[in-house]
């Protein structure tokens, strides 16, 4: 029959666009064309992400000013998926050759053996005069056994957004307890004061929430209560716990009060989804990284004022976000363009671009000083609030096996957020299985 | 050449190869993977851990201890039944009513409809329709005079959420299974019910349902097995949280494999999935086995 | 006999159902045609008066969704396609040769249909690992190929073609594959059109798999654009989502409507002989 033969046909011609396509991607992967270095990039955000297009941009002038070298940016969703991407990749003995993903990840990049240390790289562009162009608090997550492994990029620490117009709206109940309506709360009693009173009940439904904890990475969000309570770590050497310390009962004793006792956080509100709520004019405050300026920016249709989070004991974050990393399995000469290419991201011009869009921080001093970053933070002075607030911040907590740790940590403080498990238990959970991970390894 | 494939000749090599092909990709993707995940399971192997080392049970041990796994194993088994049973209920129920109309083709083409959305679409749909704040169904409550619902972000209802999505999808699909069924159904059956004085609950209860056997095998079968793949809500609505409360097995092996990387205890649990996959199967022909027989030939 | 009120309580019954039902696609649609602050005051219920198709643009600009278009009909009609080369003869041979054991082979067959593979993504994700084809359109499709519930369909149908006709095309000189086409092939249209249906919409749904085994833009697919979507760091931009939505949903409903026919009836038979 005519028609089987056809069908075979149009099946080699599939097959043929299926197969070969790929194979001569991959050719081209590994045979460096008439010189030329291509690298795959795997970048953290989403394709539709408007970062996307920033990044972009970004890569093609790299790839313009340098023709002998050529990037492949490959967007790989969040950060979990990005991590899952690089890791299968790694173990696949097929890594991209240079990537970007979360701090935390360094010690699973380490056992896995995946990257290289930078030293030498930085030793060559002239060691402490080179890191020094950078803030030195990111560094922190980039350390490891006494080498650098990692290139700080694309860094946040969370802030404080608050609703000015809401806290003019209550100007005089914040007043009658002795509360300035016209800044954001300083301390941790503070916030609970100011967060009751914005908080808005009718027929038993919340109008107006006080503040908003998010949840997804409210494991980052609760880090930062236990450091402004005082806690240098929640985890030494990626080894042991510091789970089981008073300070974080009493970190988690606060969450507790705010999101069960006075009701003042909605619960669980999900990460994305977080920024959009409190676009909508009904959030009094909310914890969120930098990284979510922009779209802040762009869609509240209120007055909106960034601060530092508020103290306890002391001021304190951990830093967020992601460093770029070059693979170990790959040729020198990639990680040398690999190098090139992390060095040309981070310089100032570059560095002050990808602030500028992404609400990210300027990670690079330099890049403050240019008159366009200087034009910018005059037109949004929020933006540098993130940045100021390095000098508190901690590393964010290491260890090997992160996911898991994340994986149980964000469990154990949902159930807490949710009433479903006192503070005690909840932290004698969270040691124990935290300890367990980190016994694994 | 081809005449050697003359009928009655060389019937060996025939089958032979016309088998192969189709045995080969059984075999690469269905059996060996059965085989060595189950060989697997009996290793621990981590990113730290690059040679796998044989462990025994540990891993199936360690699981059997571990609360989370048996609260995810809850979880599928929750999610299971509380799928099927609406899900055949609703199905059945639509089944005979269209069934009983004149005007059939609108009704039946509506509500098979959701069966037609890929899931990864159904999870964006849902996600905007349980948005707690401004999102309709709990906009709806709220003009019902009732409490919202937190949804996706609760550990009550993340789980329920889901499985309604699992019915809106599946049950026009399985009203059909059944309007194909009744097809079968003589009339004669109906008639004298009528003539009995059988009330129109009756002569369902006593005349369709039963006769309705292997249609329900046919859903009751492709339910359960549908409960071990819905991944793509989990993944794309709650990623299984809050907590572990939306967790079911199939994310649950996900995690271990492609986020934490352990493959040994991944592997473990694929082997349990697919023993209770094999376990649950034999269980339903056992149960209507003889009668489906007939039907199967 | 219908009473009248019998009647009309059946179709109350049905028409609100059937409105239920579809207002998750209404919602889908008039969000895809509204501006973000639109949807964000929580005025969103009525159709938009201003519809815009702003979002369907930006779809486009953000992702290559025309290249996920093209990929998903490449994994999906390549599916389709090898599964029928492939199972033709194996069915075909189930059918109408006995051979000892038949049943016992014919039974690993049938076993495959109730181990989804989603089940066994760990053990294939290292298989396709091993051949080094991760992240590769091949991927996609190699391990579907071998379909239990194909060979299941076409056995049954194989089996109802009349011995006589089978002789006498013998006489004529058919051999197996001369048999194949002209006789069970034309014969079994109806049974590979519904299979046909069934698969398409099957792996046009393909979620799991395509995310573990692909990290490109070149060989992802609809359902994984789709999904990448939702999980940028910041935002739920709803018009957008749902423009993404009505774009990946758009050609299977499109099929369906235009065969609904068919597509009921595929949906139908497959219960009875599966």
């Amino acid at each position: 029959m005519k028609r089987f033969l056809g069908l075979s046909i149009v099946l080699i011609l599939i097959l043929s666009l299926a197969g070969p396509l790929t194979v001569a991607e991959d050719l081209q992967r590994y045979k460096d064309v008439e010189g030329t270095v291509k690298l795959d990039f795997y970048f953290v955000v989403g394709v539709a992400g408007p970062l996307a297009t920033v990044m972009d941009n970004m890569v093609e002038q790299f790839n313009e000013e340098h023709p002998n070298i050529k990037v492949n940016p490959v967007y790989c969703g969040n950060y979990n998926d990005t991590m899952a991407k690089v890791q299968s990749a790694i173990l696949s003995g097929n890594p991209p050759e240079v990537f970007v993903v979360e701090i935390s990840e360094l010690y699973t990049l380490l056992g896995i053996d995946g990257i290289i240390p930078l030293d030498k790289y930085i030793e060559k562009e002239g060691g402490e005069e080179f890191t020094s162009q950078y803030f030195q608090a990111l560094y922190g997550n980039a350390k490891a056994k006494g080498h650098i492994w990692g290139q700080p990029f694309q860094r946040s620490t969370p802030i404080l957004y608050y609703n000015k117009d809401l806290f003019a709206k209550n100007a005089e109940e914040l007043r009658a307890v002795g509360l300035d309506p016209n800044r954001a709360p300083r301390t941790w009693f503070e916030l609970e004061r100011y967060a009751e009173i914005l908080t808005e009940r009718k027929n038993g439904k919340t109008k107006t929430w006080g503040l908003i904890l998010p949840g997804g990475w409210n494991d980052w969000i609760f880090e930062g209560f236990t450091y402004q309570n005082g806690l240098p770590t929640l985890i030494e050497d990626g080894e042991v716990s510091h789970f089981d310390s008073l300070k974080v009962r009493q970190a988690l004793k606060f969450w507790y009060k705010l999101t069960n006792e006075i009701k003042a956080s909605p619960p669980l509100k999900p990460w994305t989804e977080t920024p959009m709520a409190f676009n909508a004019g009904n959030v009094g405050m909310m914890y969120y990284s930098t990284g979510g300026l922009p779209l802040v920016r762009k869609q509240s249709d209120f007055d909106f004022g960034v601060a530092f989070q508020p103290m306890h004991v002391e001021y304190g974050v951990p830093v967020g976000g992601g460093d770029f990393h070059i693979s170990k399995g790959i040729s020198p000469e990639k990680q040398d363009a690999a190098w090139e290419f992390i060095k040309f991201m981070t310089s100032p011009e570059m560095a002050a671009y990808w602030s500028r869009e992404s609400g990210y921080i300027c990670i690079n001093k330099k890049g403050l000083e240019l008159p366009e970053m200087q034009e910018y933070l005059e037109k949004y002075p929020n933006a540098s609030v993130a940045a100021d607030q390095l000098q508190v911040a901690h590393s964010k907590i290491m260890a090997p096996g992160f996911q898991e740790i994340r994986k149980t940590f964000v469990a154990n403080l949902d159930k807490l957020m949710q009433g479903k498990q006192g503070p005690i238990e909840t932290q004698k959970k969270l040691h124990k299985e935290v300890q367990n991970i980190l016994d694994q390894y | 050449m081809l005449s050697v494939l003359k009928p009655g000749k060389n019937k060996f090599l025939t089958i032979v190869l016309f088998l192969l092909p189709s045995l080969a990709f059984l075999g690469l993707f269905t059996y060996y993977p059965i085989i060595s995940s189950f060989h697997l399971s009996f290793f621990r192997s981590d990113p730290f851990t690059p040679k796998p080392i044989f462990v025994g049970f540990q891993n199936y041990i360690e699981f059997f201890h571990n609360p989370v796994f048996w609260q995810v194993i809850t979880n599928n088994v929750i999610f299971a039944v509380a799928t099927i049973i609406p899900t055949m209920l609703l199905a059945l129920f639509f089944a005979i009513l269209i069934d009983e109309v004149v005007v059939k083709s609108f009704f039946r083409g509506a509500l098979f409809l959701p069966k037609v959305v890929p899931y990864a679409a159904l999870a964006m749909i849902w996600v905007f329709l349980y948005e707690p704040s401004i999102g309709p169904i709990n906009r709806f409550l709220d003009l019902l005079g009732l409490p919202s619902i937190g949804w996706l972000g609760s550990s009550e209802y993340s789980l329920l959420a889901i499985i309604i999505t699992m019915i809106w999808r599946n049950f026009g699909y399985y009203m059909l299974i059944y309007l194909a069924g009744l097809q079968n159904i003589s009339r004669d059956l109906y008639d004298s019910a009528r003539v009995d004085g059988a009330s129109w609950w009756k002569r369902h209860l006593h005349v369709t349902i039963p006769l309705l056997g292997p249609s329900t095998l046919f859903v009751f079968v492709v339910s359960i097995i549908q409960s071990f793949k819905a991944f793509t809500q989990v993944q794309l609505m709650t990623r299984g949280g809050p907590g572990y409360s939306s967790s079911i097995l199939i994310y649950y092996t996900y995690e271990f494999a492609f986020k934490f990387w352990k493959m040994g205890k991944a592997s473990t649990l694929t082997s349990i999935m697919i023993l209770m996959l094999i376990f649950l199967v034999i269980l339903a022909f056992g149960i209507y086995g003889r009668r489906i027989t007939y039907e199967m030939r | 006999m219908l009473t009248r009120a019998g009647k009309w309580v059946k179709y109350t019954i049905l028409t609100v159902s059937s409105l239920i039902t579809l207002v998750p696609f209404y919602f889908t649609i008039i969000m895809a045609f509204k501006a973000p602050k639109q949807i964000l005051s929580g005025r969103y219920l009525l159709p938009p008066l201003h519809p815009t198709v702003d979002n369907f643009l930006r779809v486009f600009g953000a992702a290559p969704f025309l290249t996920y278009l093209l990929n998903t009909v490449l994994v999906v009609t390549g599916i389709l396609l090898l599964q029928l080369l492939v199972i033709i003869p194996a069915a075909y041979v189930f059918a109408r040769i006995d051979f000892p054991f038949s049943g016992a082979v014919f039974g690993l067959y049938v076993i495959q249909i109730m181990l989804p593979l989603q089940a066994l993504i760990v053990p294939n994700y290292r298989v396709i690992n091993t051949l080094g084809l991760v992240n590769t359109r091949l991927a996609l499709i190699l391990p579907f190929v071998g379909s239990g519930y194909c060979a299941f369909l076409l056995r049954q149908t194989f089996k109802q073609v009349p011995q006589s006709l089978v002789d006498s095309a013998i006489i004529d000189g058919c051999n197996h594959f001369g048999l194949i086409r002209h006789i069970f092939l034309p014969l079994a249209k109806p049974t590979i059109a519904v299979f046909s249906l069934i698969s398409v919409a099957t792996h046009w749904n393909d979620y799991l798999w395509p995310l573990i085994i692909t990290d490109n833009d070149s060989v992802r697919t609809l359902t994984i654009g789709l999904g990448m979507f939702v999980q940028h760091q910041s935002g739920a931009d709803w018009g957008l989502l749902m423009a993404g939505t009505l774009f990946i949903t758009g050609p299977l409903v499109l099929l369906f409507l235009f065969v609904q026919r068919s597509f009921i009836e595929s949906f139908m038979s497959s219960g009875i002989k599966g």
